[in-house]
């Protein structure tokens, strides 16, 4: 089922938390909704839920085309996944799981053995078999985030909402989850949108990622594009390293020797889009000085230092190639710079 | 105040909101009212005849100075008793720290009847010090025993939540940095304590100028003498001067608004000195 | 957000002692102080309790129980369970209903609710029961509409039950808002998502929650409900075998220098005081190992 959220405003007092946010998310995708905190992302997840209510007038959410904005929370088919799961502590896993079947009208209400079978069939889904009796307490962060997706997952809802699903968890435990999460996406194949202010996880995971900023959305697209081809100044530096090297530079866009005119602009560079290369006189490219270098992984970090203003440029490259080189701390190189970007009205130093 | 500021999903707001304020305005605000309202009719020199006459202001003196001087002793034996039950441990701990909370369970009367069984010239202690001339039971100092009997958790239990949120980081960082024990007693952990003490000695202070069961039996209730102001007002109640115990009455409420408000106060200020 | 009454049970939290380290005090410092905190609290507390149960037994165990034999000593008994009865299930409700107003919503004025809510426990016990007398004595505001219509509120047992609700009225509420507020509404949001009514999320999200506190203000309600004297003393006219509650009986007995049979009735609120305290401090004690173990 797909999520359409047209023109929502959500105030609380004098500030905004969401500012004319418009978002479609399409039917069975996992989508992400990334940005820092205070982004609005938490708010917006909510009123998707039912969980809070836009300001009055200012817009509305429908589910596979049918409006709900009127729908309350019980009624709109979600699985909501809160952040610190908000399982019920005095409950079992199993009751947890069972609550939302246990509370129906007795006409709807499936009967015991029909609610048993399915928190069997749960917990089988979410890997904890065996861990019926036992109380949240007794179980572990990922456990728990588990259970609290089994529980969403009991309504049968039509689209799946987690906010913040892997916030609370060390970062071993995250990654693992965050893989098993994709896995189960791709079995059961439900609308889901996360929460996450971790760009590597919405970058890995989600079909679609959904960046915001103080209110406001910034962009939209798959990960690889939106990491390729960043709208924004804000999206460069949130999505990743970047340098940000104020031009004029030589050595741009490949370009060998030309040195753009406009002055003082503000390129953006991926560490990687950075050539390397030993100094020749008369070979094209900015002249540096190498500050440091940082070889302990896959691929070598180089900080270098431009002659002309002291900026710092970090670059990535292969470490076989850095080998190759043979340059050490305080040798000058030469960079150029693969790819670049730079926007009309960002005068930002 | 029934205008919902913010939508909320969860339900009952109006029912519970509802309720919530019949309930206290039937019980509290309008009896509360009624006292008000009853003065508002009196003459200010009737009024001033009623709360000032010498037997009232002798009245005065003893409850707030009682209060005050049993509230002062129970800050610094409260500090002591909630420090060791917080920091120390010997045997039957558990049962002296919920023994504290005695003085909230016990009915005023029976720990009436019990002090001033105690404190009289045949009781337990009273016995040692009546040679001596020294008058305990059916005196000041009387009242002044049940007052401190009265007060006494107010101040171990706002101090010792603090005793025990107190960082050993921050005594320790005290000692790496030469400071003695002494040193770091004086200027890390009081300045932290002071807070909840001046709020525990204000609602000590408070509890005891209201109070009336435990001090009407040890006391002796003699006018001028022993007589505090509670007992005043129905000892007026029982002459049929409905006025005269109202005009007390006010006067004690609006003292005792004050320290509800400073004792607010208090508790706001403390809350965000410790947060820092 | 004041008290007059500091404790609750989200502040209290028996901790265990540290393990020793820099920060322990010599060893006489902690024989000095211990043995200050004893000594004061043994004449404060241990003594008077004591004297309570040695005073009653004094004449032995036969006079003891004869005190109980009198007529008036069980109407004063029956009276305060009554009174309790009919008190704290009133309070109880209350105290629910305005923590859930207080914890889970915001609206404004809030501060000024909770200040309102307080406002009992800052008044004088005999000037509570006074305002009473002052709204339904004969000289009060219904006084002559209540002769008119032949009923009797002050020096009657409806008197008593108000005054002694007026004095209890804080305990349940103030015990559950701190409580309520630090549990937050996410329970109670997920159970809304997975289709739960309002009455549903209440009795099988919040109550299970919060029963602990619950009982606690219950209590602490109810002590105070069969001990108060203050108020009550005020309002019952303090008719034999009518509007005496125990604390009452206990007063006109030792006015009476049947000092025995005071103390008897006595030991009762002292053994009420004493159970009082056992559950509270079973309750708390189960508080902290569920924090401990807490989600």
């Amino acid at each position: 089922m797909s999520i359409e959220a047209k023109n929502i405003t959500k105030t609380f007092g004098a500030y905004t938390a969401l500012n004319d946010v418009s978002l479609s998310v399409p039917s069975g995708k996992l989508v992400a909704l990334l940005g820092p905190s205070g982004s609005g992302k938490t708010t917006l997840l909510r009123i998707m839920a039912g969980l809070e209510f836009a300001d009055t007038g200012s817009g509305n959410i429908s589910f596979h085309g049918e409006d709900v904005t009127a729908v309350r929370a019980g009624k709109r088919r979600v699985g909501f996944v809160f952040q610190h799961y908000a399982l019920f502590r005095h409950m079992t896993v199993r009751d947890n799981i069972a609550f939302g079947l246990d509370v129906r009208p007795k006409r709807e209400r499936p009967d015991r053995s029909a609610i048993n079978a399915r928190v069997a069939s749960l917990l089988k889904l979410v890997q904890l078999e065996g861990l019926e009796e036992r109380f949240p307490s007794q179980l572990s962060g990922g456990q728990r985030q588990r259970v609290a997706l089994a529980r969403a997952l009991a309504v049968e809802p039509k689209v799946l909402l987690l906010d913040e699903p892997f916030g609370a968890l060390d970062a071993k435990v995250r990654k693992e989850l965050r893989k098993w999460i994709r896995r189960l996406h791709d079995e059961i194949h439900l609308t889901t949108v996360f929460v996450t202010h971790d760009q590597e996880e919405a970058l890995e995971i989600a079909d679609e990622v959904v960046i915001m900023n103080q209110a406001r959305v910034e962009q939209v697209g798959t990960p690889q594009h939106v990491y390729d081809h960043p709208a924004s100044p804000f999206v460069y530096q949130f999505l990743g390293n970047v340098n940000r090297i104020r031009l004029p530079i030589r050595g741009l866009d490949g370009a060998g020797d030309i040195a753009r005119s406009d002055d003082g602009t503000i390129a953006y560079v991926r560490p990687h889009d950075i050539e390397l290369h030993r100094f020749h006189v008369g070979m094209p490219g900015e002249v540096a000085v190498i500050r440091s270098l940082h070889t302990a992984g896959s691929v070598a970090r180089v900080v270098c230092v431009r002659g002309i203003d002291e900026e710092l440029i970090e670059a990535e490259l292969p470490r076989q190639y850095l080998e190759s080189l043979g340059v050490s701390v305080q040798d000058t190189v030469l960079l150029r710079l693969r790819r670049s970007r730079t926007f009309a009205d960002d005068y930002a130093i | 105040m029934s205008a919902r500021s913010e939508r909320s999903v969860i339900p009952g707001f109006n029912l519970s909101l509802g309720f919530t304020l019949t309930y206290l305005g039937l019980i509290v605000v309008i009896p509360l009212s009624a006292a008000f309202l009853k003065t508002a009719g009196m003459s200010w020199s009737a009024f001033v005849d009623a709360v000032a006459s010498p037997r009232v202001l002798a009245s005065y003196r003893l409850s707030f100075g009682a209060s005050f001087l049993a509230a002062l002793v129970n800050c610094v034996f409260g500090l002591v008793v909630a420090w060791v039950l917080v920091r120390y441990s010997f045997p039957g701990r558990k049962i002296v720290d919920a023994l504290v909370d005695l003085p909230f369970a016990l009915p005023t009367a029976v720990a009436g009847i019990a002090l001033a069984a105690i404190y009289s010239k045949n009781g337990w202690v009273g016995q040692w010090v009546e040679p001596y001339g020294i008058k305990l039971a059916f005196s000041q100092i009387g009242v002044f025993i049940a007052l401190t009997f009265i007060g006494l958790p107010f101040v171990v239990r706002t101090l010792q939540p603090v005793i025990e949120e107190l960082e050993p980081e921050l005594e320790e960082a005290s000692y790496t940095l030469g400071a003695s024990r002494w040193q770091t007693i004086r200027r890390v952990i009081l300045p932290d304590l002071f807070p909840p003490l001046l709020t525990g000695f204000a609602m000590a202070f408070a509890r005891a100028l209201g109070e009336y069961g435990s001090v009407v039996f040890i006391s002796g209730n003699m006018p001028m003498r022993t007589e505090i102001t509670p007992l005043l007002i129905i000892t007026k109640l029982e002459q049929y001067d409905y006025r005269g115990a109202t005009a007390i009455a006010v006067v004690m409420l609006v003292v005792s608004f004050i320290l509800l408000l400073f004792i607010n106060l208090l508790q706001r200020w403390s809350r965000r000195h410790h947060r820092i | 957000m004041a008290s007059a009454i500091p404790q609750s049970l989200t502040s209290r939290r028996t901790a265990a002692p540290p393990a020793r380290r820099a920060t322990q005090d010599p060893a006489w410092v902690r024989w000095v102080l211990t043995g200050i905190a004893l000594v004061f609290l043994g004449f404060f507390l241990v003594l008077p309790l004591a004297a309570v149960f040695a005073e009653a037994l004094r004449r032995g165990v036969g006079a003891y129980f004869a005190a109980f034999v009198d007529a008036d000593a069980w109407s004063a008994i029956k009276l305060t369970l009554l009174v309790a009865a009919i008190a704290v299930p009133c309070n109880l409700v209350f105290g629910v209903a305005a923590a859930w107003c207080v914890a889970k919503f915001k609206f404004p004025g809030k501060s000024l609710l909770i200040t309102l809510i307080d406002l009992p426990f800052a008044v004088s016990p005999v000037i509570s029961g006074l305002l009473y007398v002052l709204v339904f004595g004969l000289q009060g505001w219904l006084g002559p509409w209540l002769q008119e219509h032949d009923l009797k509120v002050i020096f009657a047992v409806p008197g008593i039950v108000l005054a002694t609700v007026f004095v209890t009225f804080p305990f349940v509420a103030r015990e559950l808002i701190p409580l309520m507020q630090s549990q937050g509404t996410d329970e109670e949001h997920a159970a809304l998502t997975l289709g739960a009514n309002g009455w549903q999320t209440f009795w099988r999200v919040t109550l299970p929650n919060i029963k602990w506190g619950l009982f606690y203000g219950i209590i602490l309600c109810n002590a105070r409900a069969m001990g108060e004297f203050g108020a009550v003393s005020v309002v019952s006219g303090h008719i034999r075998g009518e509007t005496n509650t125990m604390p009452l009986h206990v007063e006109i007995l030792h006015n009476e220098f049947n000092s025995v049979a005071a103390f008897a009735v006595a030991s009762l609120l002292a053994l009420l005081a004493l159970v009082t305290l056992v559950l509270k401090s079973m309750i708390e004690w189960r508080h902290a190992r569920s924090l401990q173990g807490g989600t």
